[in-house]
């Protein structure tokens, strides 16, 4: 699906990502973890042509990334970010069919993939299309959030924190629905967090990146019962007292 | 909806560009010019009317701020206008000395000008105070100031000339607190007693009406300013010829009861032309004129005339300064220069961006217009660009990841979010324009403005009210036009 080669990223002085590499496969999710710095949003840029890598190989759908027009890379993507990124001039649908509209689906198409998407997201279409982002509350911002990035039919969903503008219990319910959409859709999930609960949860695999390096990258379980650095450990053992914590 | 929308808008624009065919002038036309006090609008009416008899076309461009009529004069857009030796050689040719007539118009050859036989009188300048005053404390000539303690109010013009306070000041050794200020206000700061003397021209009918008299000026420092037609030297032998009926046809007493007609008779300067003329049976019928009171289609025409200029100048900012706004913000680089000049702009005051106006557009509608526009780039310039740069940077990176190109980014997300910040800019500049477009009357662009320099050249409260009612009112209704239009704008979030 996606791997990178020794890639290498810098911002003036500032390394970012030191020799990255790593290989997606299709239909599973993944989480990009680590403390703030650690470059896991400048990886995910770099996915999508947001940023350029200074070397290193970057390959989707088994071709070299720079050898795609950014744009219609993009296209080929679904991108949802934190606090949803919903344009507050338009409607719901406005939002959601913007792009489709640009690539020239017909109307019918894009009337049968938005009521499609947004039943499966509980929100009915038709109490819900004709809103305005402000009329919504969070938590349904970011099901729209989801339904947008979705709505091209991507293979890859790339996801900038998106459930950490949310409440916990609301978190929780957004979660279930993505992980819920991920297995009607089979798509390929990209997230980044902050939160180890979050990408134990949601993850089929996790990258540990530790200020641009990948300490390492496994199954949550096998992170958790077996850290290959320190710095994994000293994660996994706070994630672990913050569940006693939750628990006593 | 939008269709019937666009239709008024339309409709609109229809309406204001009817003004266009107005203000082109055919060739056989002669143009008459004056500048903005009584006994100037008298002469240069009495010159159209007798021209307007020999069956001449007139257009007349009355009521120009004194530097403007000159500069419009010398590139060619006013044929003739009504000037003063004085002003000629002191400050146009620069010189000290008394030139004669021949001398004139020598040294105004190489600028292809000439100066006709005179009307007449001698319109000096002179020092002016309340008659009270002068008796009181004895003060009868221009020396008795030097150990008085008076304040002054003089004109701009005045006080800056060096045959005007400057020079006078030097001559009598006279050392007194002196304001400038408009002439027509400077008379009333002395009716006030916010001031005691000013200066003042011979003929000038507020000397009778405001009980002033005038100070001796026992060392003849005021040079003769000899009221004569100023012309282009291009100008058909014919036409100079019509104008010498009007040699030495006006003393100084007659000028003062035709400027005392105007100002107190109320008798419009066509009425009192008419009459003249008659009188000394150079034309045989009158001109026919407006009624006195409110004049309701010339109130319509300088509205239409007035919103004409204002809207198109703010069409044209628009149309430059949005897009130039969006460049702005994709390079950054050149944001505060350029935020910087049209700044600068900003601060040229208004009369004198007319005035520099002038040699490029010469005087009427395209001057005014260009003016407006410049005012107008900084206020929607600015806030192009700081509601670009103000978008929320998350919904920058939600459309650029999403799969859009930059110019659906500007279409769809930047442009629609800018909007209601964008007509805030445009809102200023309308309101500020309509206030600035007062002043286009000063380069004959016509509009509101000419019945508030009408009116102050008469001292008539209610002709300046003509002018400046309607303009704030026009100001009002922009506001809330803007207002209402941003409010539309705004309901889309």
């Amino acid at each position: 699906m996606i791997s990178f080669q020794g890639v290498h990223k810098s911002f003036g002085s500032k390394v970012v990502l030191k020799d990255l590499c790593f290989e997606l496969e299709p239909e599973k999710i993944y989480s990009l973890l680590g403390e703030s710095g650690s470059g896991k949003t400048t990886a995910l840029r770099l996915m999508n042509r947001l940023l350029a890598a200074e070397s290193g190989n970057i390959k989707i759908f088994g071709k070299p990334i720079d050898n795609i027009d950014p744009v219609s890379l993009r296209r080929k993507m679904g991108y949802a970010i934190q606090g949803s990124g919903l344009f507050p001039h338009m409607t719901i649908k406005e939002n959601i069919s913007l792009v489709a509209k640009q690539s020239g689906w017909s109307k019918n198409k894009i009337n049968q993939r938005a009521d499609e998407l947004m039943e499966m997201v509980n929100l009915p279409p038709k109490q819900y299309l004709h809103l305005k982002p402000r009329q919504i509350s969070g938590g349904q911002k970011q099901r729209v959030g989801f339904v947008r990035a979705l709505f091209l039919k991507p293979k890859l969903v790339l996801m900038d924190e998106p459930f950490s503008a949310l409440d916990p219990i609301t978190r929780e319910e957004v979660q279930d629905e993505f992980l819920s959409m991920q297995k009607k859709l089979k798509f390929t999930a990209m997230i980044v967090t902050h939160d180890l609960s979050e990408a134990f949860k949601l993850s089929d695999k996790v990258l540990m990146l530790n200020q641009g390096n990948l300490d390492q990258f496994d199954k949550p379980s096998e992170i958790i019962n077996n850290p290959k650095t320190d710095y994994v450990k000293k994660l996994v053992s706070r994630f672990l007292k913050s569940r006693e914590i939750n628990y006593v | 909806m939008f269709k019937s929308t666009l239709l008024y808008v339309l409709c609109f624009f229809c309406f204001l560009f009817t003004q266009i065919g107005q203000s082109e002038t055919s060739t056989q036309t002669l143009v008459i010019g004056s500048k903005k006090f009584t006994e100037n609008y008298i002469l240069a009416e009495i010159m159209a009317q007798l021209l307007e008899h020999h069956h001449y076309k007139i257009d007349r461009r009355f009521g120009m701020n004194s530097s403007i009529v000159y500069r419009a004069l010398k590139k060619g857009d006013v044929d003739i206008y009504p000037e003063y030796t004085g002003t000629i050689s002191r400050v146009y040719l620069k010189t000290n000395q008394n030139l004669t007539s021949h001398q004139i118009n020598d040294r105004l050859k190489k600028l292809n000008l000439s100066i006709l036989k005179p009307f007449g009188f001698n319109n000096t300048y002179a020092i002016a105070i309340p008659e009270e005053l002068s008796k009181n404390k004895n003060l009868k000539t221009i020396e008795d100031l030097k150990d008085s303690n008076l304040k002054g109010a003089i004109t701009f013009e005045f006080s800056k000339r060096e045959d005007g306070w400057p020079g006078l000041s030097r001559a009598y050794a006279i050392n007194l607190d002196v304001t400038s200020m408009e002439h027509s206000l400077a008379y009333e700061a002395i009716k006030n007693n916010k001031a005691d003397f000013t200066d003042a021209y011979s003929t000038d009918a507020k000397l009778k009406r405001f009980n002033l008299v005038i100070l001796k000026d026992t060392k003849e420092f005021f040079p003769k300013y000899h009221a004569i037609p100023f012309i282009k030297n291009t100008l058909p032998q014919k036409v100079k010829d019509i104008l010498y009926q009007l040699s030495n046809l006006i003393n100084e007493t007659q000028m003062i009861e035709l400027n005392a007609q105007a100002e107190y008779g109320g008798k419009s300067f066509e009425q009192i032309a008419s009459n003249f003329l008659i009188k000394n049976n150079l034309i045989t019928q009158k001109k026919v004129t407006q009624s006195s009171g409110l004049d309701w289609s010339t109130l319509f025409q300088q509205t239409q005339r007035h919103l004409f200029l204002t809207f198109l100048a703010i069409l044209l900012g628009v149309i430059v300064a949005v897009p130039l706004g969006i460049m702005l913000f994709r390079f950054k680089l050149f944001a505060r220069p350029i935020l910087v000049a049209a700044g600068l702009l900003q601060t040229i005051p208004s009369i004198a961006l007319l005035a520099f106006m002038i040699p490029v557009f010469g005087i009427g509608v395209k001057p005014a217009v260009a003016a407006l526009f410049l005012f107008s780039i900084l206020p929607i310039l600015r806030n192009t660009y700081a509601a670009l740069d103000n978008i929320d940077p998350h919904l920058n990176e939600a459309a650029q990841g999403m799969g859009l190109y930059p110019n659906e980014i500007l279409r769809f997300v930047h442009f629609p979010l800018s909007i209601p910040i964008i007509l805030t800019g445009i809102r200023t500049a309308a309101v500020i324009n309509i206030g600035t477009a007062t002043l286009a009357a000063f380069i004959g662009a016509g509009g509101l403005g000419e019945s508030i320099v009408t009116g102050l050249a008469l001292n008539n409260n209610e002709i300046i009210l003509q002018g400046a009612i309607p303009a704030a009112i026009l100001a009002i209704f922009t506001e809330l036009f803007f207002e209402a239009l941003e409010m539309w704008a705004g309901k889309k979030y």
